[in-house]
């Protein structure tokens, strides 16, 4: 009886504490481009040449490419300035300039979505680095022309593995085709 | 060179520079009310800290990022094509509309012509005829009904996200010469014309500001300026602007007491 009630908390408490799990109330996680339309619009209200030339992941990526809160930064030639959406429970939950001068090519708009790209790095390499070295995807941003030399013009996904004790693995999945083409750890 | 600038050279300098030039005054005179005059005054950017962190990886490795794109060489190229696009098929409908409501336009005319002419109805037969031209005015305002309505369902169809700001309230007292509207390192300064001034002491009310906003819970710090309001004075006022929505925000300064902190200001907020 006392090993069933303890297994039992045990269960409960777990559950409490792992990730990814929906509770009662909480927003719910999507896609990057799921965030797109509302963060564009945004955009449009602050400045009328305004286009999107960053996405990034604010909550951990869920294991189907989706979060709770992805990030949208957004560059204007006229206003000479780049401003960040933060957008969660579609709705925009904070809108800031950045405070730093960034300005890589605009993202065109054809990108395969995040639950794609993470299907792609995981079966390439994630999956096995996460399995080795009990590591997980810290980061997933999409951006032209900074991580792939080769082929610069290239919009792509960087997925981010993390694994304490061991150098981080980058893998670099070309936002087009769908394929990774860059792997490197450190 | 420098023995040109002998102190009566500055002094008759200062003399000139100080004195009005002849043609001010009328060049005072030439500048029109209601002109817009623009100041610009430096101060330092305040970077609230963000209440939720957000591109948190961009942030930590710009340096390494920004190196990388230094690296980039953009080769921007224009390409005219002569493909044919598909026209909106509302334009088409707009044209339609423009060329009917000419019509109608003819229509009434006529009848207007002939009306004036027609001073006695000689016959029972020209009772009919005034009665089939009413039957035809009916029509013709039927039909510019519906264009009403086809207008406004295209118009409400394709609304984008704005902020409407209404003032009342300010029956018999003297209205503020601006309102301003900040936010964060925005700040935009709302001048009433003397119309609106005239209009809200009257007991109307002034619609101030119509732009297209974010669609997200926008706090802004309103302040009034004018010869009896105190600029200090700002109030926070929060709006939710709707996505695809006009988001209006009435100040209703009826309660107003520039005694008390909070002004007695009033807001409402409504959408379409």
């Amino acid at each position: 009886m006392f090993r069933s009630i303890f297994a039992t908390a045990i269960l409960c408490l777990a559950l409490m504490g792992a990730p990814g799990l929906l509770h009662a109330g909480d927003p719910m996680p999507f896609t990057a481009r799921a965030g797109l339309a509302l963060a564009r619009d945004a955009a449009r209200a602050w400045a009328e040449d305004a286009r999107l030339i960053y996405v990034e992941n604010d909550e951990e990526v869920a294991a189907d490419g989706t979060a709770v809160r992805w990030g949208y930064l957004f560059h204007s030639q006229r206003v000479g300035q780049a401003r960040g959406y933060t957008l969660r429970g579609g709705k925009i939950l904070e809108a800031s300039d950045l405070e730093f001068e960034f300005e890589p090519p605009p993202l065109p708009g054809e990108w395969i979505d995040s639950d794609r790209a993470r299907v792609v790095a995981e079966k390439k390499a994630g999956q096995k680095y996460a399995r080795e070295h009990r590591g997980r995807l810290s980061t997933m941003m999409l951006i032209r022309g900074a991580f792939y030399e080769d082929k610069p013009d290239a919009t792509t996904w960087v997925l981010l593995y993390t694994s304490s004790g061991h150098p981080a693995l980058h893998v670099v999945v070309d936002a087009a085709r769908g394929k990774v083409v860059k792997m490197w750890r450190g | 060179m420098r023995s040109s600038m002998t102190p009566m050279t500055i002094w008759l300098s200062l003399f000139l520079l100080s004195a009005p030039s002849p043609g001010g005054a009328a060049g005072e005179r030439d500048t029109e009310p209601g002109t817009v005059v623009e100041t610009t005054e430096v101060k330092r950017a305040k970077h609230k800290p963000a209440k939720h962190e957000s591109l948190r990886f961009l942030r930590d490795n710009r340096v390494f990022i920004r190196a990388q794109l230094d690296r980039l060489r953009l080769q921007t190229t224009l390409v005219r094509t002569d493909d044919a696009q598909l026209l909106d098929e509302r334009y088409l409908r707009l044209k339609e509309m423009s060329h009917a409501i000419a019509a109608a336009r003819d229509t009434v005319r006529a009848g207007q012509v002939l009306a004036s002419e027609r001073e006695l109805l000689a016959s029972v037969t020209e009772l009919a005829e005034l009665e089939a031209e009413l039957a035809l005015m009916e029509t013709i305002l039927a039909d510019q009904r519906q264009r009403l309505l086809l207008l406004e369902e295209d118009f409400l169809g394709h609304q984008e996200t704005a902020l409407v700001v209404i003032v009342k309230g300010l029956t018999g007292k003297d209205a503020p010469e601006s309102i301003v509207f900040a936010e964060d390192n925005n700040f935009v300064r709302v001048n009433l014309t003397a119309e609106q001034r005239a209009s809200l002491k009257s007991g109307g009310i002034a619609q101030i500001y119509h732009e297209f906003v974010e669609p997200r819970e926008h706090i802004y710090q309103v302040s009034f300026s004018g010869e009896t309001w105190s600029e200090a004075t700002a109030l926070t006022v929060p709006v939710e602007a709707v996505r695809n929505r006009l988001t209006f925000l009435e100040l209703d300064l009826t309660r107003l007491d520039r005694k008390v902190d909070t002004l007695g200001l009033e807001t409402s907020v409504w959408y379409r």
